[in-house]
């Protein structure tokens, strides 16, 4: 790796003391009793906290834990555009995702990676649908969302607290942005996974000679007023018909619960003002 | 009106406040802002601690790592501090490579690490010239109201007491590391440095903890940290507009009481995570 001049150092080899271990133990999905590693039901998701104005000099700002996920999201803007070359009659639109180093169970790069550029990407695309772009022309609203502890669908985590923040923000727009996760292993679906249910371990019990089991990873944007989809992202093996019918109607669901959670965060917020 | 008078003109509307002996916040100008630490919440990291100081808010993640040592050092492990100052702390931060301030505060982190003997490196070490412990500790600015420098130091010391490491030994046969991740051992932190600052306005007059305002008023910044014997560790002003001898003392006084307080919160924070 190049040195980086602009930050101290470490040397230029350091491995996790329990990387083997990391990628090599296989995880169980449910105990013996039926329930789920952290004791949560199969549809259960994880209990959340949010909160908005965390950041004083921040236009909008919100925080969002999803038991021990955590995630801070701040809205700059309207601002005047960062190049002043460009014209757009719309308002623009930027969005930064970035894990926080100590956030993942290995470090993370200082640096952008291509996986942070990605959920970037898919931050943007998932919440420009809902703002009102046209109510601020040649300007430009900065997002930056910083993910501080990953246990689980962090992408989640992110698209909430980056709606809820332009709420706070003041910025006009369409509809919230909810969003959640849905692991799908073989015929079990498991709401909002915690990291240890979305790695790629295989569980134990997995018999190699039936075809290979389905499993992969669905993140589901909602806007709940519209009854629209602004962002889906899926990963891994699922059939067509596994993830039209189970898995869309289960992250919609489960959705509709955390609007509840945060339309009555919004109203607290409008009578504390 | 004020509102107005204040954007146009800062530097009166602050000296109307300071003739009289308070700042525009309501503090006095010795006094320092709320300060809140809450350590141990992340547990992806191997220590951590959050403070809050006034609405400066820094994070601070410890993340151990194994490599070999450098060969003109090899009982020594490695502490490697970083400060990030991402494009959401503040409406002046852009993303990007960073900034000048987080580089000196990360410059000043590693000197503050380094001659305080706050992490003894000999005693990071595993296996002398195999294997040894690197420490990177990484402090994110959430959001910035001015004195990155105090809050830094608090939370990268409170992450560092906080920080517990998975017992390591070195199989001399094979020459690979055993690793028992059941058993965490405490990280031995020998002192504990506190940081105060100080800015210097109207070339005069001395305001304790600055917030960004107060910065961007100021014609200089100390800052100076102090050890629990009393001792001074680091005494910082990189230039600026000069100041009397007293006032230099003054502020060293200030610091040494500050640093009593601080010493006191994270006892009591650290207290209250065991019970």
């Amino acid at each position: 790796m190049p040195v980086d001049r602009m930050r101290i150092c470490g040397p230029e080899e350091t491995r996790h003391p329990l990387v083997l271990e990391l990628c090599g133990r296989p995880v169980r999905l449910f105990q013996d009793d039926g329930t789920r590693l952290d004791g949560r039901s199969a549809d259960q998701i994880r209990p959340m906290f949010m909160k908005c104005g965390v950041i004083s000099h921040a236009q909008g700002s919100a925080y969002i834990e999803m038991d021990r996920t955590k995630a801070i999201c701040a809205v700059y803007g309207p601002r005047e555009f960062g190049k002043r070359e460009d014209f757009s009659i719309k308002g623009r639109l930027t969005c930064e995702f970035k894990f926080a180093t100590f956030s993942c169970k290995i470090r993370r790069q200082q640096q952008q990676d291509a996986e942070e550029k990605e959920f970037s990407q898919i931050l943007l695309q998932s919440l420009s649908p809902a703002v009102c772009l046209h109510k601020f022309p040649k300007a430009q609203v900065d997002i930056y969302v910083m993910v501080l502890e990953n246990d689980g669908s962090a992408l989640s985590a992110a698209l909430t607290c980056g709606s809820l923040a332009l709420a706070d923000a003041g910025i006009e727009m369409y509809d919230m942005v909810v969003a959640c996760s849905v692991k799908h292993y073989c015929k079990s679906t498991l709401m909002d996974p915690s990291a240890s249910e979305e790695s790629e371990l295989e569980p134990e019990g997995t018999s190699t000679e039936e075809k290979p089991a389905e499993t992969g990873l669905l993140t589901v944007a909602y806007m709940p007023s519209l009854n629209q989809l602004p962002g889906m992202l899926q990963t891994g093996e699922m059939s067509i018909a596994t993830t039209k019918q189970v898995n869309s109607k289960r992250a919609v669901d489960c959705c509709v619960l955390r609007v509840l959670l945060k339309r009555n965060l919004l109203q607290f917020i409008a009578v504390s003002s | 009106m004020a509102a107005q008078f204040k954007r146009i003109q800062l530097d009166a509307y602050y000296s109307k406040y300071l003739q009289r002996g308070r700042r525009p916040d309501g503090r006095a100008l010795d006094a320092f802002r709320k300060t809140i630490l809450n350590v141990g919440s992340i547990r992806t990291a191997d220590g951590s601690a959050l403070v809050r100081l006034g609405n400066t808010t820094v994070v601070c993640g410890v993340k151990a790592e194994l490599a070999a040592p450098r060969p003109d050092a090899p009982t020594k492990g490695y502490v490697v501090p970083n400060v990030e100052l991402p494009a959401m702390c503040g409406p002046d931060f852009r993303p990007g490579p960073p900034a000048e301030l987080a580089q000196v505060t990360s410059q000043l982190m590693l000197d503050v690490v380094r001659h305080s003997g706050c992490v003894s490196e000999e005693r990071l070490c595993v296996a002398d010239g195999e294997l040894v412990w690197v420490l990177y500790c990484d402090v994110v600015c959430l959001a910035y109201d001015g004195n990155l420098a105090d809050a830094c130091v608090v939370a990268l010391l409170a992450a560092l007491t906080n920080t517990r490491l998975p017992a390591v030994t070195l199989d001399d046969e094979t020459k690979r590391e055993r690793v028992d991740a059941d058993v965490r051992v405490p990280l031995d932190v020998l002192s504990y440095p506190v940081a105060t600052s100080f800015a210097v306005v109207d070339e005069r007059v001395l305001l304790a903890d600055p917030n960004a305002e107060e910065e961007s008023l100021a014609t200089a910044v100390v800052t100076v940290v102090t050890l629990e014997s009393g001792q001074l560790c680091i005494v910082h002003k990189p230039g600026g507009s000069p100041i009397a001898l007293e006032e230099m003392e003054r502020c060293i006084e200030l610091s040494l009481a500050r640093a009593k307080q601080i010493r006191q919160l994270e006892k009591e924070t650290r207290l209250s995570l065991e019970r």
